[in-house]
């Protein structure tokens, strides 16, 4: 004899077929409806994992294309700024390839006048200013980076102008986007070398080096580090004319710390920095002093020196164009800094330009992978419309099956045949 | 030999009939009560006799009235009737903390932190923006409210578990009440030689009952008593229940006998259930946010110390949280007060934002364990959905067996209305052929008194 099969039996058997097929269909009605497979972890946890790491590569990467934005914006204004000058700097050399072959000296005043509006025009765009930066000005926004000095005989450097912006274009790439005053405009002078460690606390280790005024006259720059600690160096200087006469003595002491272990120089007055700002106004000497290659290490003393350039393009433009005040010709090697000014900025152009294309693959390569994450994102979590609604249709049919045999066979007894 | 034992035995049948007619009444109006054990009549023969040298038989009795029960069955029920209430209430918690987490949406911790990230990393590009600046504010309001939810939320997980175990707790103690009233009557019973059939139907729902709130083990004494344990403590015979009242030391959910003051080990039932997500599952989640949230703060402020405001006089050495504890991530006041206070500058100049730059690659790090933030929640979220999946999987599995079991009862004990529809006609053939019988005797008897 078969099982015995009872009403209760088959009652609550169709009511479980009926629940489960009613519950799937809620499901898929779910998924078709949000188009989103996953509703909640439950759904399915490792692919909920997935999503959400996918989701933050995805939202990482329009943070690093509004980035690129913003950066490339900045850029094209900074080269902007740059061809102006660069069509400054052309006027100011044909205007002193004229005064060269020029015959007699009657006009020079007038030429003086000119180049004193490019002087001005030169000053002007080394301040642009966008969006409250100032695009040469380094970091430092807080003041105008380049201003007339009290006597209008040199432009000093308010601020220090060799802050780096970089910004980040990818999760282990940055970029940096602006062109420095202190690499356009600014005279560094370079130290590099090694300050033996062995100096004992309170001795000294001293170094001279040759710097120049705006007008070309040499001066001896003389340093001193006294060591006042592991690793620690006060840093003085005093500034002597051709003659040997102290012109300037450093007002204070810049304090300096080493890395214990690599001997590089960590910071300057407790500042992450590797750059003191000199600028004696009275003598018209401004100088950046860049220590980014001097090291503290058991080695020998030694240090040496190099400077980008003698005098800088302000000054020299202000001493030509006094001179020519004054009836005086450019000399050769006035004429040879306006040149290398104008080499230096087509330079400092090509790098932005560089810049830009930089930025731009990036942003290609972005805008890519944001695809490719799109697709990614959609495998994870998207819902086969087809294939959901064909099994939606299934089991809508299934449940009216289940409806019918239960409606059909429930009401039957053998009572209905007594 | 008499013509009247005839009419004795067709008599008896009549009356047999009629009682086995009433025994498929009865099983017939209970067709659809679930606890009801269809009840069988067994006919007996009566002791035959012994005249003139010739073994008579002498009609048909009912020896008794059985409830077709299956004992092993029941006690298998009941087991997975522990766990399958267990998992359902269980799923049904999680499901709950589940919505509560609300991943993967916008609104998700998970997004948020990655907004807050971002923020960071925007800010690093225009360092003196103050909208950028109010950016990362509201970025770490929205993270901070967002974890206070959570928290009250989970906080209220909580306490519907100990007032659901409270609740529990009175109706264990009102079935245990039940069940001893029932053991004392089946007792009185079945000492006097009855079957009390339907008794031990209620009897045995009761205590079906009492299985699905809480893990039991039930014994039967020989006169039908069920004696109950629970966890391991006397529960309820015919004589004595114990009273259980809730206990909560310690932050742990726990029941115990009132008298006796010791605790039940919970294993099964709804109870259970509460008590593990009170005990265990939701401080596991909470120590999960906890972690989360104390190294965000750790990381973001020992790098954010270091960087300068963009105010006047510059300041360093400010935290951008403040503190963290049970929920509460609260961002330092003069941060929300004056965003410039944020510090990002690692030299002290306006354009710096080498903090931010540090701050947003944070999102990368491998803080904890080896694993980023980002990777901690996921797999946080991941534990979520696969300790719901595994809830909902064993909730699968103790249901089937449990239907199986179930169908299996319904099969062997419920009522089956074309058998008891075959029994009527059996019954009525078998009361209209003693009927006949008589009627024949009658006329036999007719016959013979008309011979006089």
């Amino acid at each position: 004899m078969g099982i015995r099969v009872t009403d209760l039996m088959m009652s609550g058997s169709y009511l479980t077929t009926i629940n489960k097929t009613k519950n799937k269909i809620s499901e898929l009605s779910e998924e078709v409806a949000t188009g989103e497979k996953i509703q909640s972890p439950s759904d399915d946890p490792i692919g909920t994992a997935k999503l959400l790491a996918l989701n933050k590569r995805y939202a990482d990467c329009e943070t690093y294309i509004n980035n690129i934005d913003e950066a490339s914006a900045f850029v094209n204004e900074s080269i902007t700024a740059m061809e102006s000058m660069e069509t400054e700097v052309t006027d100011a050399l044909s205007m002193l390839t004229e005064i060269s072959s020029l015959s007699e000296d009657s006009s020079l005043t007038s030429y003086a006048e000119e180049l004193d509006s490019v002087i001005n025009s030169l000053l002007s765009l080394a301040n642009t200013e966008s969006n409250g930066k100032y695009l040469f000005g380094g970091t430092d926004y807080s003041e105008m980076p380049y201003a007339l000095s009290s006597d209008g005989d040199s432009v000093c450097c308010q601020v220090d102008a060799s802050g780096q912006t970089t910004v980040k274009i990818t999760n282990n790439s940055s970029i940096k986007i602006n062109t420095t005053g202190a690499d356009l405009f600014n005279t560094i002078v370079e130290q590099s070398g090694n300050i033996s460690s062995a100096t004992t606390v309170g001795g000294t280790v001293t170094s001279q080096t040759t710097v120049y005024d705006g007008s070309g006259n040499e001066y001896t720059l003389n340093l001193t580090y006294t060591k006042t600690a592991a690793d620690k160096y006060d840093l003085t200087y005093t500034v002597n004319d051709s003659s040997g006469t102290t012109v300037y003595t450093s007002a204070s002491a810049a304090s300096l710390k080493f890395d214990s272990t690599s001997g590089k120089l960590l910071t300057v007055d407790g500042e992450e920095s590797t750059s003191l700002n000199i600028y004696i106004e009275d003598s018209n000497i401004n100088f950046i002093l860049d220590l980014e290659n001097t090291t503290e290490t058991s080695s020998a003393s030694s240090l040496s020196y190099s400077a980008n350039q003698e005098r800088d393009i302000f000054s020299t433009l202000i001493a030509i164009r006094n001179n020519l005040a004054n009836g005086v010709t450019p000399s050769d090697e006035d004429i040879a800094v306006v040149e290398d000014f104008y080499n230096n900025l087509l330079d400092a152009e090509a790098k932005a330009g560089n810049t830009i294309n930089q930025l731009d693959n990036t942003e290609t390569f972005l805008e890519s992978r944001e695809t490719m994450l799109t697709d990614l994102i959609a495998n994870v979590n998207e819902v086969d419309t087809t294939e959901a609604a064909l099994e939606l249709e299934t089991q809508q049919t299934v449940l009216e099956l289940s409806y019918q045999m239960a409606s059909s066979t429930l009401t039957m007894s053998l009572l209905d045949y007594l | 030999m008499a013509i009247s034992r005839v009419l004795d035995i067709a008599g008896k049948g009549l009356s047999v009939y009629q009682s086995a007619l009433s025994v498929t009444a009865n099983n017939v109006a209970n067709s659809s009560n679930e606890d009801y054990s269809r009840q069988k009549v067994v006919l007996l023969a009566t002791a035959s006799q012994k005249i003139a040298g010739l073994t008579w038989g002498s009609g048909v009795t009912i020896s008794e009235i059985t409830r077709v029960h299956d004992n092993l069955l029941e006690k298998q029920i009941l087991t997975y009737n522990q766990s399958n209430s267990y998992q359902e209430t269980k799923s049904e918690l999680l499901s709950e903390i589940e919505n509560v987490i609300s991943e993967p949406t916008d609104s998700g911790l998970a997004t948020l932190m990655d907004e807050f990230f971002s923020s960071w990393t925007e800010l690093s590009v225009s360092p003196q923006s103050s909208t950028l600046r109010n950016q990362v504010v509201t970025t770490a309001q929205s993270i901070s409210t967002r974890v206070s939810e959570l928290y009250s939320d989970l906080d209220s997980v909580s306490s519907d578990c100990v007032s659901n175990f409270k609740a529990d707790v009175d109706t264990i103690n009102n079935l245990l009440d039940t069940i001893k009233t029932y053991n004392n009557q089946i007792s009185s019973a079945t000492v006097a030689g009855e079957t009390p059939n339907d008794l031990l139907d209620l009897r045995d729902a009761a205590i079906s009952d009492l299985s699905e709130i809480v893990n039991i083990s039930v014994a039967y004494s020989d006169s039908n008593v069920a004696q109950i344990t629970i966890g391991g403590v006397f529960a309820c015979d015919a004589n004595y229940s114990v009273d259980f009242t809730t206990s909560l030391k310690d932050g742990e959910l726990s029941l115990v006998s009132t008298d006796s003051q010791k605790t039940a080990v919970l294993k099964g039932g709804d109870i259970y259930a509460y008590a593990d997500v009170y005990n265990n599952v939701v401080p596991s989640y909470i120590e999960e946010i906890d972690t989360l949230m104390n190294t965000l703060v750790e990381a973001v402020n020992s790098i954010h110390s270091t960087g300068y405001t963009n105010t006047d006089p510059q300041m360093t050495d400010i935290d951008f949280f403040e503190s963290y504890s049970d929920g509460n991530l609260v961002i330092n006041q003069s941060i929300v007060d004056d965003p410039n206070n944020i510090a990002i500058s690692s030299d002290g100049t306006e354009g710096n934002g080498d903090i931010a730059v540090s701050i947003a690659e944070l999102a990368d790090k491998e803080l904890i364990d080896g694993s980023t933030l980002s990777e901690t929640y996921g797999s946080f979220i991941t534990k979520i959905g696969t300790d719901i999946t595994t809830s909902d999987s064993l909730l699968e599995s103790s249901g089937q067996i449990l239907e199986q079991l179930t169908t299996e009862k319904a099969s062997y004990s419920g009522v089956s209305t074309d058998e008891e529809m075959t029994n009527l006609i059996i019954y009525q053939r078998a009361y209209q052929a003693c009927s006949k019988l008589i009627s024949i005797e009658d006329e036999m008897l007719d016959t013979l008194i008309n011979m006089v």
